[in-house]
């Protein structure tokens, strides 16, 4: 892909639209400082990358980067953009155009018009070098420590993609142990701290040595610990036995200094479902069947009225069954309607009292409850209680100053963490116990009631309130104490070193340790050695990485930075020179991990470093002819190349030295060169230097808040033209190729011509870029040249098509040129006068 | 629409010769650690940094977990 043409709106300096047409060959551009040159390079950065190089280089100040790319005078409603026609295969076109939001962060990009995602091209930007040679990128390359310099040849070389996997790695491998979860690290540290424990214990050190190899070594670091366990029980132990006996032991001897601890009660598995069991009965007990129960007691008193009345009812019925006129008792007049009523009567109220039958089976079941709720309240209470009974006991006043003096005085933090802890705990505790008791009072009224016949809905919404402020007070039991259980950690574990220092329990308690968390130890020492295999891995990458790169730098860009580098080099230059690059190793042969050295060498001997020993001019220059060996070993889809500034800190005869590495990039390499320097001396050279090139040289001439001002500017002076022209034709040895280069002269020197003329006589600016004959034809007779001479100044057209191509059948002719040389100075005869 | 990143290829794990695959190819070859290639697979991820910590920190509580 070639640059055809450039339009920058609202994007660094530019603010107004403006364009850039480039040459095919060689575009020379020349500014002083601050118009805006560098935008250039940087626009057509950004529509490729999304980014220019120097906003991702500068990683710590991203934020003072950010929305810099936006132009602060361009309208804010509206958005930036960078567009840029490209040749493609078959001299078709391709335009890609990028616009920058108002938020100056989001990006919209197009092709031909339409919104795409990504560039056609996507896949090949992180492997291709970029088609730019920027002085800040040179400084970022050389001048930086090692590793930079190594990461900055691996983005060289399209290695970037590689060398960013390298760094997770790296970056994984510098703290591994911070990726884990804190379970991860939990048991880590504990592992750790056991194996400090036993290195401290001169009869355990071949298993510290065995623990800290890993886990092929743990079935030996066991058999050493059990050994040594039988040993201090007093001989073989069967194994099954051995961590009660060590226990028992452990026990017994800590008794003699404290019979307690500080720590909560760790629940056995029997004991943590027997808790579970019996919270689990409290919240189902009083249920739905137990309110129905407890209802159908409630309706006893109704029950007992209706017996009553079925009993009078028997007696009147067994008084109508007579047929007597009148009632007995009252005299009331017996109708048949009353009698009829009466036997109803009677017969629902025989029905509602066998309904009542149930409520023998209702009670048996309520009672049960009751009881069931009672039990487990206390088996609850019991195993709730035990948990904090130990720490609450130390700090009670018989024991608080042995424990706080085992602590490390009763100042000691630890013995403050205790002390509060302990007092928590015992405010919990009597919560707990509260609640306890005022779910017992309604078990007992509940209970009362139904002895004395006379239950209540209200008893029954008492005792299910009672259960539910107890469910709630132990399960907020269950998760402070928890809580505390942390905060209590290091005062356990120096408690316990403490005991057992009295004791002479050192050794016991670490065996029981070991054998007690066996399994957890042995994945603890699994997970430690994943961490220790990143080691090896890092070194596998690295090493690998290391080889990748010298494959990519040893020979091809070794000789290719050489080549670029002899042609910058002056005859007078000290013989002080970059003589390669390598790969550092250690004494072993390795490669050290990203370290990129530059080798130079004095009069045939080697130096420490390039970058310590070349001078600035020469970096510069080195730094130059690494970009340029990059973009031309991996070009990509590029067929351009943008030089920005490269001649700074350089002498004349090195500026003079660079010309010729341009017209080779432009001749030998084929490469479309954009050459941007704040030099218009140098700039004007570099024309002169390549002249027969014929490209285009803009000069930005003023600088306002709309933008820079773009000027195109003669290539070449159109007398000199004509004068080269002139030798050409004259030269009898002219070859063919010299003589089609003096046509091409005659070409230009028209186009100028014509240019010249719009600009003098018809007041308007023409740029001579791609001029053709019509449109020069056009000029002269605005301008008012006389016919015949504007039919002969065509003429010099006729060997070249519009677009500057050849004919069939062409050839070139010292004669054609002689004749158009003698209509061009005709031209600039008669318009003279006109 | 997308973010400058994105358009520069992170995430890019289609191109089966890429020189990243290349690379980790390159890498497995010289080590038989199951882990190491765990991880290594990892990096093949949009951002390596962030799933090698995720498939350490799986590893990790895989063993931990070990039924």
């Amino acid at each position: 892909m070639k640059l055809r043409r450039l339009t920058i709106a609202g994007f660094r300096g530019f603010n107004v639209e403006r364009s850039i047409d480039f040459n095919e060959k060689l575009t020379v551009i020349a500014a002083p400082n601050s118009h805006g040159k560098t935008s250039i390079s940087e626009a057509l950065e950004f529509l490729i990358y999304g980014a220019t190089s120097k906003v991702e280089k500068s990683d710590s100040s991203k934020e003072e980067y950010r929305d810099s790319y936006r132009n602060r005078h361009f309208p804010a409603d509206r958005s930036s953009y960078v567009e840029a026609t490209f040749a493609v295969a078959g001299n078709a076109e391709q335009k890609l155009r990028v616009e920058l939001g108002t938020d100056g962060v989001t990006i919209r990009r197009f092709v031909d018009g339409k919104p795409v995602e990504a560039w056609p091209f996507h896949a090949t930007l992180l492997t291709a070098a970029r088609p730019f040679v920027l002085q800040h990128a040179l400084k970022y390359l050389l001048l930086v420590p090692p590793s930079d310099r190594f990461q900055g040849f691996a983005r060289l070389l399209g290695l970037n993609e590689v060398d960013g996997a390298f760094q997770a790695i790296l970056g994984l491998c510098t703290k591994p142990t911070a990726s884990l979860s804190p379970e991860g690290q939990r048991i880590l540290s504990e592992l750790e701290a056991l194996v400090t424990r036993v290195t401290a214990v001169p009869e355990l050190k071949k298993v510290a040595t065995n623990l800290r190899r890993g886990t092929e070594k743990m079935n030996d670091a066991y058999t050493l610990i059990e050994a040594r366990a039988d040993a201090l029980l007093g001989g073989m132990v069967k194994a099954e036995e051995r961590l009660l006996k060590l226990i028992a032991a452990r026990t017994a001897e800590a008794a003699k200094v404290y019979s307690g601890g500080v720590a909560l009660h760790a629940y056995s598995p029997t004991e943590s479902s027997q808790l579970t069991s019996a919270y689990k009965t409290l919240s189902t007990t009083v249920g739905a069947t137990f309110l129905e129960d407890y209802g159908r007691l409630c309706v006893h008193g109704v029950a007992t009225r209706l017996q009553k009345e079925a009993s009078l009812l028997n007696v009147g019925v067994e008084l109508i069954e007579e047929s007597p006129d009148f009632c007995p008792l009252c005299t009331q007049v017996l109708t048949d309607e009353l009698r009829r009523g009466i036997h109803e009567r009677h017969a629902s109220v025989k029905a509602e009292i066998e309904i009542g039958a149930v409520r023998e089976q209702s009670l048996s079941r309520v009672t049960r409850s009751l009881t069931d709720v009672r039990s487990e309240l206390k088996e609850h209470m019991k195993l709730s209680e035990y948990r904090t009974s130990n720490l609450i006991a130390s700090m009670q006043p018989e024991n608080a100053p042995k424990v706080c003096d085992l602590l490390g005085g009763a100042s000691a933090a630890s013995a403050e963490i205790v002390r509060s802890t302990a007092g928590v705990a015992s405010g919990l505790r009597d919560r707990l116990r509260t609640a306890a008791a005022q779910l017992e009072d309604a078990i007992l009224i509940c209970e009362s009631g139904i002895k004395e016949n006379r239950e209540s809905l209200a008893d029954a919404e008492a005792l299910g309130k009672a259960l539910q402020a107890y469910l709630a007070t132990a399960s907020d039991f269950v998760s402070q104490v928890a809580q505390l259980e942390l905060s209590l950690a290091g005062p356990i574990k120096l408690f316990r070193q403490a005991v057992d220092a009295l004791a002479g329990t050192t050794e016991t308690s670490l065996l029981i340790d070991l054998l007690e968390k066996r399994t957890t130890i042995e994945r603890a020492m699994r997970v430690r050695d994943v961490l220790e295999g990143l080691k090896e891995l890092k070194k596998h990458v690295e090493q690998t990485l290391a080889e990748t790169m010298e494959a990519a730098m040893s020979t091809d860009l070794t000789n290719a930075v050489m080549k670029w580098y002899g042609k910058i080099r002056t005859s007078g230059d000290p013989d002080v020179h970059f003589s390669g690059f390598a790969m550092d190793r250690t004494k072993s042969g390795d490669f050290k991990s990203r370290r990129l050295s530059v080798k130079a060498k004095s009069y045939g001997v080697e130096l420490a470093s390039a970058v310590s020993s070349l001078s600035e001019s020469k970096l510069n220059a080195l730094g130059l002819c690494v970009s340029i060996a990059s973009a031309i070993r991996s070009p990509g889809p590029w067929g351009f190349l943008i030089i920005d500034d490269p001649i700074q800190s350089w002498d004349d005869e090195h500026e003079t030295q660079f010309i010729n590495v341009i017209r080779t990039l432009a001749e030998t390499d084929n490469k479309q060169v954009v050459v941007l320097s704040h030099k218009g001396t140098w700039a004007k050279q570099v024309c002169q230097g390549c002249r027969t090139l014929n490209g285009v040289y803009f000069e930005m001439t003023g600088y306002t808040k709309e933008g820079p001002n773009i000027a195109v500017m003669e290539w070449s002076p159109i007398d000199q033209r004509l004068r080269e022209a002139e030798a050409i034709a004259n030269d009898p040895t002219a070859t063919s190729v010299k003589l089609q280069q003096g046509e091409e002269e005659i070409r230009l020197a028209a186009c100028q011509v014509a240019s010249q003329v719009a600009k003098e006589k018809l007041d308007r600016v023409t740029s001579v870029h791609n001029m053709n004959s019509k449109d020069v034809r056009a000029i002269l007779v605005e301008a008012g040249v006389a016919s015949d001479l504007v039919d002969r100044i065509s003429a010099t057209f006729v060997t070249a098509d519009d677009a500057h191509h050849a004919p069939k059948n062409y050839a070139p002719s010292a004669q054609r040129i002689r004749q158009a040389l003698a209509a061009i100075r005709e031209v600039l005869k008669q318009t003279k006068k006109i | 629409m997308t973010t400058n990143h994105e358009q520069q290829g992170d995430g890019n794990t289609d191109t089966p010769k890429s020189t990243l695959e290349q690379f980790l190819q390159a890498v497995e070859k010289r080590t038989n650690n199951p882990v190491h290639h765990r991880l290594l697979n990892a990096c093949r991820q949009a951002n390596p940094l962030v799933a090698l910590e995720a498939e350490l920190r799986k590893i990790a509580s895989e063993i931990i977990n070990e039924a």
